[in-house]
């Protein structure tokens, strides 16, 4: 028995002081998906620029601030948080707990992370002296006090140490509350593969964000304290940091990935109308990955010369074997299923994997060392990542929208304009990152703002930023289907998708505790299980 | 519980087994260190579930026959509906943030708030 104090109303107050899991995990989504407008309009910017040689209408200096508030946007303030955003609002509904263990620290997470993007915006836009213009990974010397006085690297270290101790105490939370408040029944290996993959995602979190703050600290402490640390200059080691760094960014790209990871593999079997191929060999895989990932993350310091290359190639090669593992597990839960292609959430979910997959064989490329000499700082590596991130986790999120919704709003989002939207999304994504491959292979250099007035580049780069445009026009048609479907879309039901796991089987939007009755649960479907008690394994 | 904490046992085998040997493959210290420390906290995680018994007891979350109907009934505490503590707290941690890098003045501001925030905590949590 649980029991719920306070009194809850409906105003903007009620919001600011909610710790209500479904409102802390709706802020963050929205407050994250604002985040990747304001990013998204900064790539535009990115590209308007590049789409013909010479300088158009920013100074380099600008440039760098537009890119780094770009990268540092999207990769701490709107992938992540909106993982965390869905695992807040999905795993005790999944695993049919009333709340989170800790409600108070779950609302301190969300506003870490919105007061730690009001910072990062800072840092770019309103920074005496001069805005953070150094990279989304802020590597020293540039970085120090030497060759960016400016207060803006103080504001970014600032957001970026906000947004890591909201990851780190979301982690503790999911980790707490699938661990100890699961259902009766409700075993681990009956686990929903979205909370699974929230499990492995918060202990990277846990565990690799902080030598994120560590290296954060010690650049605080070089700037305004006068410390030496990473500046070569004073007898400091910049590789140091780069090494603090990377252990936090590469299992920062699989706590980009994994959530979503999850979202496509609750989307897919429920649209197939079949259950997951694999569901144990497909855990067994999240958990390689989780170890792995934090194992390789001098791949990025190759060309640094101070690391071991084959040791983290070895390594590298070896955690794309659990990601192909899942692909077996989405193409073996797809085959011979009767599958509904014409909603959004499953054309977004395979988009994920057909973009997902480009990332997946390129990232192999880069993680061979001699490869990465040639390919690195260029637009390969651009495009590499954009496929993973953009391609992969961001069509998972326009999935998990389209599929989620109806269960926060009690409204159904429109199939028809959804559908445009992903036609427009994914041919714009393919026109503008494809080109950046080719641009890569041919010598282009990333963080430039102007290259040579060459056939050879001209071209993908004019193709490139026509993408952008046409992806714009897939993100304004979401957005209008979003704002208008809140208020007057048709109802949806409490299940309107013949759902499996247990969220489906409470009204849309949930009730205060979530549950007024649970079912029995016997599998890892307990929702359909009910429906169809003739499936229930004996 | 035994489930988890055999995951989190994986989890530090497996770093502390991997940082061990990029030591003696390269000598290099950053790696090591933040490999072993992750590793040892998972252990220290088993350990904590060890001492509650995870491996000896099943809760009823583990148990595969449980029912929801029959089982429920054990109290999982109380659960705040809204709560202006966290938000304080911030607020206040980032005027801390704001005067190392606008000035001290801002420091008194941070702290009161912070203490604020914390002893508001405490007595909520108490009520």
């Amino acid at each position: 028995m649980s029991v719920f104090t306070g009194v809850r109303s409906t105003g903007p107050v009620s919001w600011l002081t909610t710790t209500d899991h479904k409102r802390i995990g709706i802020m963050y989504c929205v407050t994250a998906f604002a985040f990747f407008l304001i990013g998204g309009a900064l790539a535009g910017l990115i590209r308007t620029e590049l789409a013909r040689p010479d300088l158009q209408f920013m100074e380099p200096n600008t440039y760098n601030g537009v890119f780094t508030l770009h990268g540092t946007i999207m990769i701490f303030l709107f992938v992540a948080p909106f993982g965390a955003g869905l695992m807040n609002y999905l795993v005790p509904l999944q695993i049919g707990a009333p709340d989170m263990a800790f409600p108070r620290l779950n609302a301190t997470s969300y506003w870490f992370f919105a007061f730690g993007g009001v910072l990062v915006l800072f840092s770019g836009f309103a920074s005496q002296g001069g805005g953070a213009s150094m990279g989304w990974y802020a590597y020293p010397p540039l970085s120090g006090p030497r060759w960016s006085p400016g207060i803006g690297v103080d504001l970014w270290i600032f957001g970026v140490g906000f947004a890591a101790i909201s990851t780190m105490l979301t982690g503790i939370n999911v980790l707490t509350t699938a661990f100890l408040m699961r259902a009766p029944g409700m075993t681990m290996w009956r686990l929903p593969i979205f909370t699974w993959n929230a499990i492995v995602t918060s202990l990277l979190g846990v565990v690799a964000f902080p030598p994120l703050l560590v290296a954060a600290s010690l650049l605080l402490f070089e700037r305004r304290l006068d410390g030496l640390v990473f500046d070569p200059l004073g007898g400091g080691d910049p590789v140091i940091y780069q090494h603090l760094f990377w252990f936090l960014g590469h299992p920062e790209v699989y706590i980009m990935a994994l959530p979503f990871f999850g979202v496509v593999t609750e989307i897919i079997p429920v649209f197939s109308r079949k259950p997951l191929f694999g569901y144990v060999g497909f855990v067994l895989a999240t958990m390689t990955i989780g170890a792995y990932s934090v194992g390789v993350w001098a791949h990025h310091m190759y060309t640094t010369g101070a690391v071991n290359n084959p040791f983290f190639s070895a390594m590298s090669f070896v955690i794309a074997v659990p990601t192909g593992i899942k692909f077996f597990n989405w193409i073996g839960t797809m085959w011979g299923g009767r599958i509904r292609w014409s909603h959004p959430a499953m054309l977004f979910s395979v988009g994920f994997l057909l973009n997902f997959l480009v990332g997946g064989v390129t990232g192999v490329i880069v993680a061979s060392a001699p490869l990465d000499y040639h390919f690195n700082d260029s637009y390969f590596l651009v495009s590499h990542f954009h496929y993973t991130l953009m391609g992969g986790s961001v069509f998972a999120i326009f999935a998990a929208i389209y599929f989620w919704f109806p269960k926060m709003t009690g409204r159904l989002m429109r199939e028809r304009l959804g559908r445009w939207a992903f036609a427009f999304l994914f041919t714009g994504f393919n026109l503008t990152f494809w080109p950046q491959f080719v641009l890569g292979m041919r010598g282009m250099p990333r963080r430039v703002p102007d290259y040579p007035s060459d056939i050879d580049l001209e071209i993908p780069n004019l193709v490139s930023s026509f993408g952008v445009v046409i992806m714009s026009i897939g993100v304004l048609i979401f957005l209008w289907d979003w704002w208008t479907a809140r208020r007057s879309g048709t109802p949806a039901g409490p299940d309107p998708w013949d759902g499996r796991s247990l969220e489906w089987s409470t009204s849309s939007p949930p009730p205060e505790h979530n549950f007024t009755e649970l079912p029995r649960i016997r599998s890892v479907s307990p929702t359909l299980d009910t429906k169809h008690p003739e499936l229930v394994p004996p | 519980m035994s489930t988890w904490a055999r995951y989190f046992g994986f989890y530090a085998a497996f770093t502390i087994g991997v940082g061990t040997f990029y030591y003696v493959l390269t000598g290099e210290d950053v790696g090591w260190i933040v490999l072993t420390v992750a590793g040892l906290a998972c252990a220290a995680t088993v350990a904590w579930a060890w001492r509650r018994g995870a491996f000896r007891e099943r809760r009823r979350d583990d148990d595969p026959d449980a029912d929801p109907g029959a089982d429920a009934g054990e109290e999982v505490g109380d659960f705040p509906v809204a709560s202006v503590w966290p938000l304080v707290l911030v607020g206040a941690s980032v005027a801390i943030g704001a005067a190392i890098v606008y000035g001290l003045i801002l420091l008194p501001l941070g702290v009161l708030l912070m203490g604020w925030a914390i002893l508001g905590l405490m007595r909520e949590s108490r009520d």
